[in-house]
């Protein structure tokens, strides 16, 4: 299995008024082709900006200052995607990467349709498709007509511009168009092609009556009808990766098996990989392949989905299994508070909080390991730096 | 054990107004008949999906609102609650009974007549944030339930304020901050401190760990049990976290579109689930485990309006086993076994 997208210490701050944020310190994972990984920690350990890093996205006043994000392409090329300018970037996000967020509600525009939204991601990123497809239906209605007729001169016209659309998109013709507002009527054909597609699209993720659902607002759909949509985003260009950032959290727990289940049937069907970002270790059990533990914007472990739950190495993950409230079992809580980024503790940033503190956890940062295969530690206790 | 709080056929609907002259055009029935035993120094578990009624019945019997109809009884002596029973069950309306709600149900209450009866119940809300007041001081906020009820003042209610702080595991440091300095969790501790400050017997907790961390969620939970032993008190724990329930709860009750639908020990409901939307839900539950493979049972559709909520049972439309009768009549809750009931006809 080949890799499809490979952080290689990545670090990222924030420059806020009380001080820098260490957000990010040095973290590396890699996603192979067609898996699920799970990233798992509890609020501001940095998932969603490890998430957000791989599309070169962190917000300001955050900034990636280190560190190289590979990915490779559909077309097999291996790009540095914080290396690339924002055109070529625009090419990859939507396209080959995208990103399921927490909140349908509110990464949905409310004053758009459904409709509106979803052909939005049609319209940039799968243009020359559709364009083929409306020259194509011009053709045929064409034939039908035959010749001489007004409407096959129209038809003839508007054929001429969709394929200067095409071959040209820079060109003057089209700017003056586009300014034009009975003019820009000639868009109706590609935006009537869009539409068709994303009823296709709709009606593949299980929306029942899709030809309904396409001209509604946000506000009309229930969460768990908003998050399809957002997934139809995501999923319009088949993407390579998708980045779920907690799809599932604002969601009631029979919807969330409902769009759990369509999550992977779709990546089973478009065989993509997902990075499955959640705080919810029933859900990371269900869904990964393999999972990253995170703690104050550090990996602390990786490894494969039962091997982390039967045999965890790192102290918290330890701690966090524990800490579940699971039936039969008594849970235990972990002593101490996440600590403040800014000034974050010295050497392994658990250590205030860990139970088999030594000295050399005060000083030094351990590296992330491999102790077993495909088993990835960053604790002292395994590195062979212990005393 | 004593039962100490009881509510008989709780309602609330809220009217949906229309129209040039405001008229009342419908309504929105939040809780449809809820009839619920909590017995004293019990954990309760209410569990179901947003939308459901779950925190509406938790506010109404504490009359936070005031409900549309039904009795809500609350540390009633046990000889007179007996009584009421008994004048209940032999259907007339007779005088004793008038006169025994009248002085008993908590539904005909007043303002003046409740005000002694809250600080014996509170309730500790959903988000922190959200619930404590960002311009007062942490002992401001924590006092003010002993100022309003008239218990404490000056250096006692200090003491008091300082006694609970502790209890919930804050110190004198932090007397004198805002909300806004504190974690997560750790307001969440302030606003358990506002509910227990008064003594309180019963308090409503309404989704208290939904807005935190895992760990901190463990560390709220202790919490709640330590202070439950310690302080004697009886909760009913409001929340859509099937596995904090499971943990927490001594029994619970699963409640779909107004009404309960099963009710019994907790071991029970999640390991023999009789009604088919407790099973549904209980198999959408992700356990922490990769080597659990369940069968999950997928919902169909999406939980009705409570505006005209479906005839019959209200969870025909999207059940797998509904019958024709289902459609029809609305089934009652029935104990089938000791202690666990259920509303559904495939049992009865």
């Amino acid at each position: 299995m080949s890799q499809i997208v490979r952080l290689q210490d990545v670090v990222v701050r924030f420059y806020t008024y009380e001080g820098v944020v260490k957000a990010l310190e040095k973290v590396n994972l890699f996603v192979k082709k067609g898996e699920t990984l799970g990233l798992v920690g509890e609020t501001g350990c940095g998932k969603t900006m490890t998430g957000l890093s791989i599309f070169n996205l962190i917000p300001p006043p955050g900034r990636i200052e280190g560190g190289r994000v590979l990915f490779k392409t559909k077309d097999g090329k291996v790009k540095d995607i914080l290396s690339l300018d924002e055109k070529e970037i625009q090419k990859i996000r939507g396209a080959e990467i995208s990103m399921i967020f927490q909140e349908p509600s509110a990464s949905l525009n409310p004053v758009y349709t459904i409709g509106e939204q979803v052909s939005e991601v049609f319209l940039i990123h799968r243009k020359d498709a559709l364009i083929k497809n409306v020259i194509e239906n011009i053709e045929k209605t064409l034939k039908e007509i035959g010749d001489g007729s007004l409407q096959g001169s129209i038809l003839r016209f508007e054929k001429g511009i969709y394929e200067k659309m095409m071959n040209d998109p820079d060109s003057f013709l089209l700017k003056v168009l586009n300014k034009i507002p009975i003019l820009r009527r000639y868009r109706r054909r590609l935006e009537a092609e869009a539409r068709k597609q994303v009823i296709n699209l709709l009606r593949d993720l299980g929306i029942p009556d899709p030809e309904r659902v396409i001209d509604m607002y946000p506000h009309q759909l229930s969460g768990g009808m908003q998050q399809r949509a957002v997934i139809a985003m995501a999923l319009a260009c088949n993407p390579v990766l998708l980045v779920a950032d907690e799809p599932t959290t604002s969601l009631d727990v029979t919807i969330q098996a409902v769009i759990l289940e369509l999550i992977k049937d779709l990546k089973r069907r478009f065989n993509a990989s997902v990075l499955f970002i959640t705080h919810d270790l029933g859900v990371i059990a269900e869904m990964c392949d393999r999972v990253a533990v995170m703690y104050a914007g550090n990996v602390v472990e990786i490894a494969d989905v039962k091997e982390i739950f039967k045999n965890p190495l790192h102290p918290y993950t330890k701690a966090l299994m524990e800490s579940i409230p699971r039936p039969g079992k008594d849970y235990k809580t972990i002593r101490g508070t996440v600590p403040n980024l800014i000034t974050p503790p010295p050497g392994c940033r658990f250590h205030p909080r860990c139970l088999h503190t030594m000295e050399v956890c005060t000083k030094t940062r351990p590296d992330l390991v491999e102790i077993e295969k495909d088993h990835f530690v960053a604790c002292h206790l395994y590195d062979g730096n212990a005393q | 054990m004593r039962t100490l709080m009881k509510t008989v056929d709780l309602k609330k609907y809220y009217p949906i107004k229309g129209g040039v002259f405001q008229r009342t055009v419908g309504e929105i029935k939040a809780v449809d008949g809820v009839s619920l035993e909590i017995k004293e120094g019990e954990c309760f578990g209410l569990v179901g999906e947003s939308g459901c009624g779950k925190t509406t019945y938790g506010k109404t019997m504490i009359r936070l609102l005031k409900p549309t109809a039904g009795h809500i009884y609350f540390d009633v002596p046990e000889d007179i609650m007996e009584e009421i029973e008994k004048l209940e069950n032999s259907n007339q309306n007779s005088k004793d009974l008038e006169r025994l709600r009248n002085e008993y149900d908590l539904a005909k209450f007043g303002n003046r007549k409740l005000k002694p009866l809250r600080r014996k119940m509170q309730i500790v809300y959903q988000d922190p944030t959200a619930s404590l007041n960002p311009r007062m001081l942490v002992k401001d906020i924590v006092g003010e339930p002993l100022k309003v009820q008239g218990l404490a003042k000056g250096e006692e209610l200090k003491k008091r304020v300082m006694e609970i702080l502790e209890k919930v595991g804050l110190t004198d440091r932090h007397l004198y901050r805002y909300p806004h300095e504190f974690s997560g969790g750790q307001r969440q501790r302030i606003a358990i401190a506002r509910a227990l400050v008064t003594n309180p017997k019963f308090v409503v907790l309404d989704e208290p760990t939904s807005a935190v961390d895992v760990s901190v969620r463990a560390k709220l939970l202790k919490l709640l049990e330590s202070l439950q032993k310690e302080l004697g008190l009886t909760y009913i724990f409001i929340s859509h976290d099937l596995n904090t329930v499971e943990c927490i709860s001594h029994r619970v009750a699963v409640m779909y579109l107004g009404r309960i639908v099963e009710m019994g020990d907790t071991n029970e409901i999640f390991y023999n689930p009789l009604h088919p939307y407790t099973q549904a839900l209980m198999s959408a539950n992700p356990v922490p485990d990769p080597n659990v493979k369940m069968k999950r049972i997928i919902l169909k559709g999406e939980v009705p309006s409570p505006i005209n909520p479906p005839p019959g049972c209200r969870f025909n439309p999207r059940c797998e086993k509904a019958m024709d009768i289902c459609r029809k009549t609305s089934p009652e809750l029935v104990e089938v076994k000791k202690g666990h009931f259920v509303a559904c006809h495939l049992v009865q």
